[in-house]
């Protein structure tokens, strides 16, 4: 279990001093993927670079399974490292190595011998696909495979936690998806700990378990992805849950139904399970009769579970809040007036 | 054959070889020195491995002080140091110190800037594998600018074969000073001519050389 205590941290500049992060507290769990989401600048590489002591707090603690990486001698830091595998936005391999010695580095710095080294670098090659590029050098390869070979050197030395600093952003769309189709397997397969940092929702969206949304040095939102996606509290999250799922009615979808504040409401219905689209018109068609327009419909994956969003207008000038409360009961969904001007 | 220079081949195969001797000896000694110091300015520089200021100021200003002296006049300054170390101020091994002192300075600006070229991702994922700093010369700094550093080599060796054509000023010989003593101050055009194709052959050589070798080490 990884813990963070009161974290703060600010950088000395020759001006003034700069807050990188704020009493950031929260905690991850064994054998999670761990998702903290946010702009540059939110303060998510220096908070992730504690968990293996690459940088300290200035106040607060970080705790790992226990043992706080600033309190240890670097004797025993460099012990602790070797547990806890990092990959990089930029993989930062050696170019003058090739996959197969790239892969073999962190064995060899801990001095295993050479037949160790040897099974276990075919191994991960294995694992991570490429097997027939142990001779190539790094500037040979496409991005993505840049990105396995830091995977499965990150992963040479058994590690029980594994960090990934952006480690899709330099990664066009498919590419990254099939990296994090690795990230869940090496999840899956070997119980690893996974924390991700990223600005991308989609990588939430797809492999995280848990979600920290950071902004300015501060989490200002962290849960089960499904909550988050679902019930997002503060705007930010709600714009970060947009690039994925869009629960927005775009302006122009309602200038065709000629959506006017005075005459229409605008009622947003959120809901998990099955798509009942259908059913809940028909109930609300019910109670309000013609008035029922579908003004928007998405449905999206989070993980195994599907969030369906049914945006609709309706024609009155009444308060109908109870009234719609009342006709959405069978349903459990989660219901909000929305305003837009038009 | 080479009559129409108007020496004897003996003494122009002395000079090549005082050349040769002066050139490789204060490369190799230069060399060493210049990769340790600019070793110690990097780890120590801010935000280096090793941060500390007092060692890096004092090895940055002594660099540059010593970088500041121009090679004629460095040579006979420290005649009494060069005596010292070699047990004489004169000929071609006592050349060999100002040599050393001219050239460790300019490969160390230029060994600091090859490693300075290492991404410092590949450090901090050195770091974060566990290495120890010794581990992290050795296996990521070292061979990730190995290229570049015999790129800067080759440059710092160019401009030392320059310098070895004036240790005739404290008898150092060598093509230069058989170039101006033979040649010039006796009017002898001939001669002062194949010296320079000389020095131009051995330039030629030499960059060749270093960029054959570093493009095999950047393109495997």
């Amino acid at each position: 279990m990884i813990e963070f205590k009161n974290i703060t941290k600010h950088f000395l500049t020759k001006k003034n001093s700069v807050h990188a992060l704020n009493d950031v507290s929260f905690q991850i769990d064994d054998g999670e993927i761990f998702g903290i989401v946010g702009f540059s600048g939110a303060g998510k590489s220096t908070l992730v670079r504690m968990i293996n002591g690459l940088e300290k707090p200035s106040s607060g603690q970080v705790l790992v399974d226990g043992n706080d990486p600033g309190k240890l001698n670097k004797k025993e830091l460099r012990a602790m490292r070797k547990q806890i595998g990092m990959v990089f936005q930029q993989f930062n391999l050696l170019n003058s190595k090739t996959v197969y010695e790239n892969v073999a580095m962190p064995l060899i710095l801990n001095k295993e011998d050479k037949q160790m080294i040897d099974k276990r670098v075919k191994e991960m090659l294995a694992f991570v696909e490429l097997s027939d590029k142990l001779q190539s050098y790094p500037d040979q390869l496409s991005g993505g495979q840049k990105q396995r070979v830091g995977i499965a050197r990150a992963l040479a030395m058994n590690p029980k936690i594994l960090l990934c600093d952006e480690a899709t952003s330099a990664l066009d769309p498919k590419t990254t998806d099939s990296i994090l189709d690795l990230l869940k397997k090496i999840n899956d397969d070997l119980g690893i700990t996974i924390i991700i940092i990223t600005h991308e929702m989609h990588v939430i969206e797809k492999i995280c378990d848990h979600v920290a949304v950071m902004e300015k040095g501060s989490v200002i939102e962290t849960g089960k992805v499904q909550d988050v996606f679902s019930a997002p509290q503060q705007a930010i999250t709600k714009d970060f849950i947009n690039m994925v799922v869009k629960e927005d009615v775009p302006e122009g979808i309602l200038k065709n139904l000629q959506y006017s504040p005075e005459t229409s409401q605008i009622w947003s219905i959120k809901y998990w399970g099955a798509n009942q689209t259908v059913e809940i018109v028909e109930s609300l068609e019910k109670t309000f009769g013609k008035n029922v327009r579908i003004a928007y419909v998405t449905t999206s994956l989070l993980q195994e579970h599907t969030l369906n969003i049914l945006i609709v207008l309706i024609d009155t000038k009444e308060d109908i809040a109870e009234k719609v409360a009342e006709t959405m009961i069978p349903y459990q969904v989660l219901l909000e007036r929305k305003e837009y001007e038009c | 054959m080479l009559d129409f220079l108007g020496i004897g081949s003996d003494q122009l195969i002395e000079s090549l070889t005082e050349t040769l001797q002066m050139l490789v000896t204060s490369a190799v000694i230069g060399a060493v020195i210049a990769m340790i110091i600019a070793l110690i300015l990097i780890l120590t520089r801010t935000g280096g491995l090793m941060e500390n200021r007092v060692i890096f100021a004092v090895l940055d200003t002594v660099t540059n002080i010593v970088r500041s002296i121009p090679f004629i006049i460095l040579l006979v300054y420290i005649g009494p140091l060069t005596k010292m170390i070699v047990g004489t101020r004169i000929g071609t091994k006592a050349a060999i110190v100002p040599l050393v002192f001219y050239i460790v300075p300019m490969m160390v600006r230029l060994f600091e800037n090859s490693f300075l070229d290492v991404d410092h991702g590949i450090i901090e994922a050195a770091q974060a594998m566990g290495a120890t700093n010794g581990q992290i010369i050795r296996y990521f700094l070292f061979p990730e600018s190995l290229g570049s550093i015999i790129l800067s080599a080759t440059t710092a060796i160019v401009g030392l074969l320059g310098a070895t054509a004036m240790a005739g000023a404290i008898g150092g010989g060598g093509i230069g000073d058989l170039a101006i003593s033979y040649g010039y101050r006796r009017f002898n055009r001939p001669l002062m001519t194949f010296a320079v194709i000389v020095l131009i052959v051995f330039v030629q050589v030499m960059q060749t050389i270093g960029n054959k070798l570093s493009d095999k080490i950047r393109n495997h």
